[in-house]
Formats: C-alpha cells, sequence, structure tokens
C-alpha cells in the first residue's frame, strides 16, 4: 500500500501525502516485530538490557530530529504544512524505537 | 572480560537450551555471554558459578581494559 501511495506520488511528480510515511513507519513495526518477537517474548535480562539502550538511544535520536525540525522550520530550510511535519516526525519516532531495539538485538 | 562459560558447559555435559532451562534465561542470552559480547549480571554469574560448583573468578576473569584506572 505505502509501496503503490510512494509510486504513485513519484509519478505525479509529487511529495507523497503525510500517511505515506506512517504507513512506511507501520511496515519497520510489523518486520521488527517479526524479528524481536521470539526474543522478546522471553523476559531474561539480556532484553531488558535491550529495552533500556534502545530506549535510551531513540531518546536520544528524538532529541535530535526535534533540534533539526525546529531549526529548519525557523530558518525556512523546509516549507511544509504542520500536519505534514506531525507525520514525518511521528513515523520518525515509531521507526526508530524499533530499529534501534533491531540493532541492540543483533549487538548483544 | 574473558570467561570459560562454554568450556565448563561442555565439562558439566550441557547444551546451551539446556544450560538456559536451568538459568530462565532464553539461549540468545548463553550464546552473547560465551561469545563474551554480554557480561550477566552479578546475580546471573554467581548461579552460573553455583550450578558449575565454582567460584565466580574461575569463570569470569578480568582483563586489563576492564580496569577504569590503569594498575
Amino acid at each position: 500500500m505505502a509501496g503503490f501511495i510512494g509510486f504513485t506520488a513519484i509519478m505525479a511528480q509529487s511529495s507523497p501525502p503525510g500517511m505515506f510515511y506512517m504507513m512506511i513507519a507501520m511496515a519497520v513495526v510489523t518486520f521488527s516485530m517479526a524479528y524481536l518477537y521470539p526474543q522478546f517474548i522471553q523476559k531474561d535480562e539480556r532484553m531488558k538490557l535491550i529495552r533500556q539502550k534502545g530506549i535510551m538511544a531513540s531518546f536520544v535520536a528524538m532529541i535530535i530530529y526535534f533540534i533539526f525540525f525546529t531549526t529548519a522550520l525557523q530558518f525556512n530550510w523546509i516549507d511544509a504544512p504542520a500536519y505534514y511535519l506531525f507525520q514525518v516526525f511521528g513515523a520518525l519516532m515509531i521507526s526508530t524505537v524499533f530499529i534501534s531495539f533491531v540493532i541492540y538485538a543483533r549487538l548483544y | 572480560m574473558k570467561n570459560n562459560v562454554a568450556e565448563y558447559r561442555k565439562k558439566m555435559g550441557y547444551s546451551q537450551d539446556k544450560l538456559a532451562e536451568k538459568l530462565g534465561v532464553s539461549r540468545q542470552t548463553i550464546i552473547s555471554i560465551e561469545k563474551g559480547r554480554y557480561n550477566p549480571s552479578l546475580s546471573l554469574a554467581m548461579i552460573l558459578a553455583e550450578l558449575f560448583k565454582m567460584n565466580v573468578e574461575q569463570i569470569f576473569i578480568l582483563e586489563d581494559k576492564d580496569y577504569k584506572h590503569p594498575k
């Protein structure tokens, strides 16, 4: 679905609608959970560490996103409606949390 | 930190699955500990030592890089 919306946006030579980013984020969540579920189901100390580190890394990433978006809006680097930015910001936050879990699950 | 978990596990005749079951952790946790990617908590290390009938220091060995200040 997200691929179709993205494809039509490219064909129409315009930016994809806001919901496209949220759909991509949901796809990331689905694939991440498919990878993490067999490990997350066991509540042992390694998983606790992965969760703890993942949440910490996503928190830092979110601060960076926030600073970037605020600066970009302040200096008019990006010209987009607030609705659109909220969708992108939300999608980034959701993806970051799950991707950082996957990265730490690979590391530990 | 180095460890001899794999060596002692094999001596005791446990598979990774069996050891994980005995300790109440996942098999990935045992793999990570054996490969030295993850250091277990103090309680898990002590339970492991108890299971192997050894001291913690015989299983987990500190390396020079583990010291925050040079000796």
